[in-house]
């Protein structure tokens, strides 16, 4: 009771203050804040990360506690009512303010020695990760202490890892969740019951090894291995909890995994699409939004299914700017949604205060959890109004639209955002829209068109009016080169026979293989900058034209040359011309094929996503067939020599790339080597 | 078999202590040579001063000497450390230029510093970090007094160096001089890099007085004089009209994902001023720098920073060692330094300001009327304006080349202001941007040739005379300092830095990721032949960018050309065209505002130092009233009723950047970070904007500041016709003057 009526002083008193400061407070003049602030214009998979409008602004800061400052603090929680709890490592103690940094209390002196994590509940019980005690602390309200935990004697835990607590977090049940220095196995997880009770670990990253690695490993001997740098999972860095009690975690050098977000059984339920190489602190927000933070004071705000809102901030850099940080170690935000950020080599805490561009983006984010797409409308609109590529906004008027079964505008949002799954499925809706409206006009001209078909028949068989058209046909049809092109379609389907006739009947000439060449590389452009857009693989409107014929033409005359060269030493018979040809021919299948599957890509949907698979791995299976089947008949060698052939012109391949390389390189070096001579020659002379 | 060997092995040991003997003997004549050209040839000169030539040392007979008089000021010597003393004669209040006890415990160089009128950073061989002063270094100082102060003939015999600073009490100001005519430097081995000109003039010991430094950061910021308590590591030390790209950063800024330059760059100084006020003491200064101001920076420290004062200074640079790299990829680099002085007059102007006036707002009405008395602006007759800037074509990648994005057109425009006429809006002034053929990015401008894609050259004429025959104005948008190396031949003509490499301007963007910066003769010949076209089309306003607001020292053909090289250039180049157009100038330096029919971009805020306390209007109350502020673009503020509100406050004009299709458009595009300026989204914007902006404009038409007070949440701002304005930045309604402001809200009060 006593308690409980302190606390409600406590509040009533940080209200107080709270509309006095803002009161007090003189209007500072932000026209432009020192750092950039970014978003992505797509949440799907691909985006670019583009400038938007300042998300926060700084908004003062708090370098002392009342009259007592703080030294290399490493740890910082606030708490719902509105106090600051600092690690206030290098003082070894506790220091609690109010937001505005005035001085409420300290505890802990007497038993710290390097507080570097700390975490409040909400009856105020505080939990302090110590590492050089090797024990978590837990003080009351008052600052004593109530419990304390040492090193785990349980087998599972590993009697060689030590105990070095350096960040905790604690759930409704009381279970701790402690990051251990140096230990790899994952989160400790602590019971309280009967004075701690070790109930596993938790949350283990995935390791992951490379390719290089593997093969590194397989010529290595045992000894070496050992040698070795174990491939241990990171440990995470940091955590936070949020109040459904699940477990956000950062981690260094993780890729693309940084962030994550932890059940109960400690999988990984969120794909965060951004990362940072050197996160600090993580911390939950208060639209179920999450906020990272890196070391070097990159602050990076995600919704609850990981799509990046904004980055902003940065590197100080002896710019001595406001907002920009040293050496970041902690994230909090407070009721008011303001962000504190913890430097441990400035000292200070810096605050930020969200916008009215970022509050609009609170309001949608709030409505769009609770399901209220079409309320969370108008404040989407407010923001893409400010910024209309805004990827997130974009995604969530998608989503708006679809379910307001407003499916030609949800398709166009979801393409603004990248976010094939809305334009799926409002693509689907809207295709049997048309389906509907358009089959019987289709039937109708299904059956003029073969109506047509069938009078114009009867007409050539009476009166012969197509025969000048047959004869102009004709004429082509023995016409050399077209008929070389003919037979690329026949060579598809009759790979042995084919090849005969490219080697002993001259079914083939330079000519031709380069048109089919031509052709291969014009559908795959098409095909690459064209397709459908739940099938595009490039970013829209971006092109890159001459790699793309490039790498085709270089590709096809090294894996020729090789060929031809490997083959000419294994007892192969066939020319280069005629492997040169043969090759072009294989290609045939893509010619047929790529052109349906075009089509294809622009009508079907992810639920028939699968007639376009199929259709080409059919097409890449019938293209590898048929460069077995020639080079075995083209050479006329065995199957066994064929597979020989194929590894070796691979093989020699990778070395020719590998010697363009090292002549690159040396040219490089001696290149580098004249200029430097020469550049130090004009300079020395003075010209 | 083994003696061929071996004569082989000879023979390679031989011909290659050849080549060493031959390097050897290239690199001794290279650097003999370099060292002929240091003494222009002359071996034989001979290294410092003869006793004859010294003047006599006649100094230490000034203590506190009182050496000038004014009206409201006297003006007191110190001979040995050339210092001086202020005395308001009416309040007794001073202010000095050295500290005479130091109870901070200075080391010895910093105790030279602080006891020095004159403090000069040497160049000993390539060290910078040199320091000169007149209490560690042995000086001769020949005082003569004048009719209204003193000149003194400093010499620093074993440096070599020679000058002559004139100081003068004329009126309430004091008038400091050191002619470029009379610095010598005699010794080899040194040269002068920098002179401080009284480092100390005004400082403060920690918190023993009220008061602040004002630096012009911005619109105008304030450090204030209280103890910082070591919190500080760094104070503002910024190039007075920006940072010299000729000398390339040696730091590497830290990218975000190695591409994004997260860091907006700081503000430059546009005006070379700079202050210090004890408020408790009411009397103050404001610095002006009025010759060589090109290559001066302003220095302002507070206490904490390595010594425990708060001191504000010009210091005038004349040299700088750089990084001399002798391969392309900078795996060399030797130390070098410039081999001409930069030549220029020193002059600061330090005005007294007393009494009420002793404030930031009595600074930049000192500030005002300096500028009108000495004609470097004139009052300008305006009316109200929105000014709404347009792009017209931009470019992203398209197959194997690049192709047009068209954002407005002519037909556009012409739309919009019909639109805007409808709604009752009339006061427009605006830009074309990227109205050329090739679009935005497609810079230099060489001749008047409009896009197909907006319509073509005559639509374009035609619309602006329209325009102008509403009496309205349109100007077409010209950067002519950049131009872009992917669509231009940039083999010659462009701007190299001073260790001779192309400076390179990175866009962060991927159509074009560099732009580089045309010499300022290029400049010249492409101005010159638009004039032409113009004159021809009958086109007689332009905006021009680029060189309104950068200077440089670079090389060209093998020679070096200083900041006052450019600076000569530039005001040249603006004078002649001048004359003939009427101009926009982009966010111009104080030495370009008298060409210019309104001020560009005024920046609202600041750089947000860590060290500033609280940021001031400086340059608003200066120039509010004589020629009409515009701001940056409102659609990329995150806040805009506040901003908004510091535009009233201001009495800034709000700008726009508008297209006709969506910016989505640009995403692709070099412009990528205009990420909003759709017309339909922002037409109720500008309809709103406009009628409150020009009610409040219109009160006070033509009038000066005269006032600007905070009080808590409540700016009031006061104009010499009277009028006031109150504007109300916090969350609560307040009560000022008997008027009630809403929350963010303002009101126009007599």
């Amino acid at each position: 009771m006593n308690s409980g009526k302190r606390i409600r002083l406590f509040a009533l008193i940080s209200l107080m203050s709270m509309v006095i400061s803002q009161i007090l407070a003189p209007a500072n003049a932000h026209a432009e804040v020192p750092y950039k602030t970014y978003t992505h214009d797509a949440a799907g998979g691909s985006y670019n990360i583009i400038e938007t409008q300042a998300a926060y602004i700084p908004g003062g800061n708090i370098t002392k506690v009342g009259e007592t400052s703080f030294i290399g603090a490493r740890d910082m929680k606030i708490t719902k009512d509105g106090y600051i709890y600092i690690a206030d490592t290098g003082n070894r103690r506790i220091l609690v303010s109010d937001l505005q940094g005035n001085y409420i209390r300290e505890f802990g002196q007497d038993v710290l020695v390097t507080p570097c994590g700390v975490f409040v509940t909400e009856d105020r019980t505080v939990y302090v990760a110590d590492r050089d005690a090797k024990k978590v602390f837990v003080f009351d309200g008052e600052g004593n202490v109530i419990n304390e935990y040492g090193k785990p004697d349980h087998p599972l835990y590993g009697n060689e890892a030590d105990f070095l607590p350096l960040k905790i977090a604690v759930n409704h049940a009381g279970i701790m969740f402690v990051i251990c220095e140096s230990n790899t196995n994952g989160i400790v997880q602590i019971s309280p019951v009967e004075g701690g009770t070790f109930l596993g670990y938790f949350g283990t990253n995935p390791t992951s090894i490379s390719l290089i690695n593997i093969i590194i490993r397989m010529f290595m001997t045992d000894a070496q291995r050992a040698k070795m740098i174990k491939n241990k999972p990171p440990t995470p860095d940091n955590l936070a909890i949020d109040d459904k009690g699940l477990i956000y975690t950062v981690t260094r050098g993780q890729g693309y995994q940084t962030l994550r977000r932890l059940n109960i059984a400690g999988q990984n339920i969120m794909d965060a699409d951004q990362f940072d190489d050197t996160p600090a602190a993580v911390c939950p927000g208060n639209y179920d939004n999450v906020y990272m933070v890196s070391n070097q004071g990159y602050v990076y705000e995600f919704n609850n299914e990981g799509n990046m809102l904004f980055i902003f901030g940065g590197r100080d850099d002896g710019r001595q700017r406001i907002g920009l940080s040293k050496r970041v170690e902690a994230i909090a935000v407070d009721y008011n949604d303001k962000l504190y950020i913890l430097d441990s080599d400035l000292n200070q805490i810096q605050i930020f205060e969200p916008t009215e561009f970022t509050n609009l983006l609170h309001k949608a984010l709030y409505l769009y959890s609770k399901g209220r797409y079409t309320e969370s409308k108008e404040p989407l609109e407010q923001i893409l109004k400010m910024n209309s590529m805004f990827g997130y906004a974009n995604k969530a008027m998608g989503l708006a639209y679809l379910q307001e079964e407003n499916y030609a505008m949800a398709m166009h949002y979801a393409r603004l955002a990248a976010d094939r799954n809305t334009y799926s499925e409002a693509f689907w809706e809207e295709r049997n829209v048309w389906i509907r409206e358009n089959i019987i006009a289709a039937a109708i001209i299904l059956i003029a068109i073969y109506a047509v078909y069938k009078t114009l028949q009867i007409l050539q068989r009476k009166k012969g009016i197509f025969n000048g058209a047959a004869r102009i046909l004709t004429a082509v049809r023995s016409n050399t080169l077209v008929s070389q092109l003919k037979y690329a379609f026949y060579y598809m389907k009759h790979p042995i026979d084919g090849c005969y006739g490219v080697r002993w009947e001259g079914k083939a000439s330079y000519l031709c293989a380069n048109i089919i060449i031509m052709v291969y590389i014009l559908f795959s452009i098409i095909n690459k900058y064209f397709a459908g857009f739940l099938f595009k693989t490039v970013r829209e409107g971006r092109y890159n034209i001459p790699s793309d014929i490039g790498s085709v033409i270089i590709v096809f005359f090294v894996l020729t040359a090789c060929n031809y060269l490997v083959c000419t030493i294994n007892d192969g018979e066939g020319s280069f011309k005629q492997i040169y040809c043969a090759f072009a021919y294989c290609l045939t299948p893509y010619i047929v094929l790529q052109p349906v599957i075009f089509i294809l890509s622009r009508v079907v949907t992810n639920n028939e996503r699968f007639l376009v698979t199929f259709t080409k791995d059919f097409m890449l299976a019938w293209i590898v067939v048929l460069i077995f089947v020639t080079i075995k008949e083209l050479n006329n060698i065995t199957v066994k020599a064929t597979f020989k052939v194929i590894f070796l012109t691979l093989f020699a391949a990778l070395i020719f790339i590998l010697l363009v390389f090292i002549l690159y390189i040396l040219w490089q070096q001696v290149y580098e080597f004249v200029t430097g001579i020469g550049g130090e020659v004009v300079y020395r002379l003075g010209f | 078999m083994a003696s061929r060997k071996g004569a082989f092995i000879k023979k390679a040991i031989i011909s290659s202590l050849f080549i060493a003997f031959f390097a050897a003997v290239l690199i001794w004549i290279s650097v003999m040579s370099r060292s002929f050209s240091n003494q222009g040839g002359d071996l034989t000169k001979k290294q410092g001063f003869d006793s004859s030539e010294l003047p006599v040392h006649n100094a230490d007979s000034y203590v506190n000497k009182l050496i000038a008089e004014s009206e409201n000021y006297r003006m007191y010597l110190t001979g040995s450390n050339l210092s001086i003393t202020v005395e308001n004669k009416h309040t007794g209040a001073v202010i000095r230029s050295a500290i005479e006890q130091d109870s901070s415990g200075a080391n010895k160089q910093w105790l030279g510093f602080i006891s020095s009128g004159l403090v000069l950073n040497v160049i000993d061989g390539y060290n910078e970090a040199v320091q000169a002063d007149l209490i560690n270094n042995k000086n001769i100082i020949n005082i003569e007094e004048t009719d209204n102060g003193f000149s003194a003939d400093v010499v620093f015999p074993d440096l070599g160096f020679a000058f002559q600073v004139s100081v003068r009490l004329e009126n309430d100001d004091i008038v400091v001089e050191i002619p470029d005519a009379s610095i010598k430097e005699t010794i080899d081995k040194f040269r002068i890099g920098a002179i401080n000109v009284f480092p100390m003039l005004g400082s403060t010991y920690l918190g023993e007085k009220k008061g602040y430094m004002f630096i012009p950061d911005g619109n105008g910021a304030l450090i204030r004089l209280n103890d910082k308590e070591g919190r500080l590591s760094g104070g503002y030390s910024q190039l007075i009209y920006g940072d010299d790209i000729g000398f390339k950063d040696q730091s590497t800024p830290s990218l975000l994902k190695n591409a994004f330059q997260t860091v907006n760059d700081a503000e430059k100084i546009l005006a070379p001023v700079f202050g210090m006020v004890h408020t408790d003491d009411k009397i103050g200064f404001l610095g002006i720098i009025e010759s060589g101001a090109q290559r001066a920076s302003i220095e302002a420290y507070p206490n904490g920073v390595k010594i425990a004062y708060n001191r504000i200074f010009p210091k005038f640079l004349f040299r700088k060692v750089f990084k001399q790299p002798t391969s392309n990829r900078n795996t060399g680099v030797v130390d070098d330094y410039e081999e001409q002085r930069t030549h220029y007059d020193i002059k600061v102007r330090y005005r007294l300001v007393s009494g009420d006036n002793a404030d930031y707002v009595g600074l930049a009405v000192a500030f005002r009327n300096y500028l009108l008395d000495n004609h470097i602006v004139e009052k300008l007759d305006y009316e109200y304006n929105t000014r709404i800037d347009f792009i017209g074509v931009e470019r992203e990648e398209w197959l194997l080349s690049t192709k047009n994005v068209t954002m407005t057109t002519v037909e556009n425009i012409r739309e919009i202001y019909n639109d805007l006429d409808e709604a009752g809006i009339t006061d427009i002034l605006s830009i074309y941007k990227g109205w050329q053929k090739g679009g935005v990015n497609r810079v230099p401008i060489t001749r008047y040739k409009a896009d197909k894609n907006i319509g073509g050259t005559d639509e374009l004429t035609s619309l602006i005379k329209a325009i102008n025959e509403k009496g309205r104005k349109m100007y077409l948008y010209h950067d002519v300092l950049r131009i872009n190396p992917d669509e231009f031949n940039t083999t010659f003509n462009v701007v190299k830095r001073i260790d001779k490499r192309l400076y390179q301007e990175p866009t962060y963007m991927d159509v074009y990721e560099n732009m580089l910066y045309l010499i300022p003769k290029r400049t010249e010949y492409y101005l010159n032949r638009l004039k032409k076209d113009y004159r021809k089309a009958g086109i007689y306003d332009l905006a021009l960018a680029g060189i309104t607001n950068s200077l440089f020292t670079y090389s060209y053909g093998g020679k070096e050309y200083s900041r006052t090289d450019t600076y000569n250039a530039y005001n040249s180049i603006l004078a002649n065209i001048g004359d003939e157009f009427s101009l926009l100038l982009e966010q111009p330096y104080m030495y370009l505002w008298k060409y210019t029919d309104a001020f560009l971009d005024m920046p609202v805020g600041t750089s947000q130092y860590n060290f500033t306390d609280e940021d001031v209007p400086f340059l608003a109350i200066a120039l509010k009233g004589i020629m009409p502020l515009y701001s940056e673009y409102m659609n990329f503020e995150a806040n805009k009723q506040e901003f908004f509100l510091q535009l009233i406050e201001m009495g800034i004009y709000p700008s726009f950047l508008i297209t006709w299709e969506d910016s989505s458009n640009l995403i692709y595009t070099n412009s990528a970070d205009i990420y909003s300026s759709k017309y339909s989204t922002y037409r109720d914007d500008i309809i709103e904007y406009t009628k409150a902006l020009k009610e409040v404009n219109d009160a006070v038409k033509g009038a000066f500041i005269i006032d600007h007070e905070r009080l808590g949440g409540v700016t009031v701002v006061t104009y010499d016709n009277g009028t006031k304005i109150y504007v109300n930045y916090s969350k609560t309604e307040q009560v000022v003057d008997g008027y009630t402001i809403e929350p963010l809200g303002y009101k126009v009060g007599e």
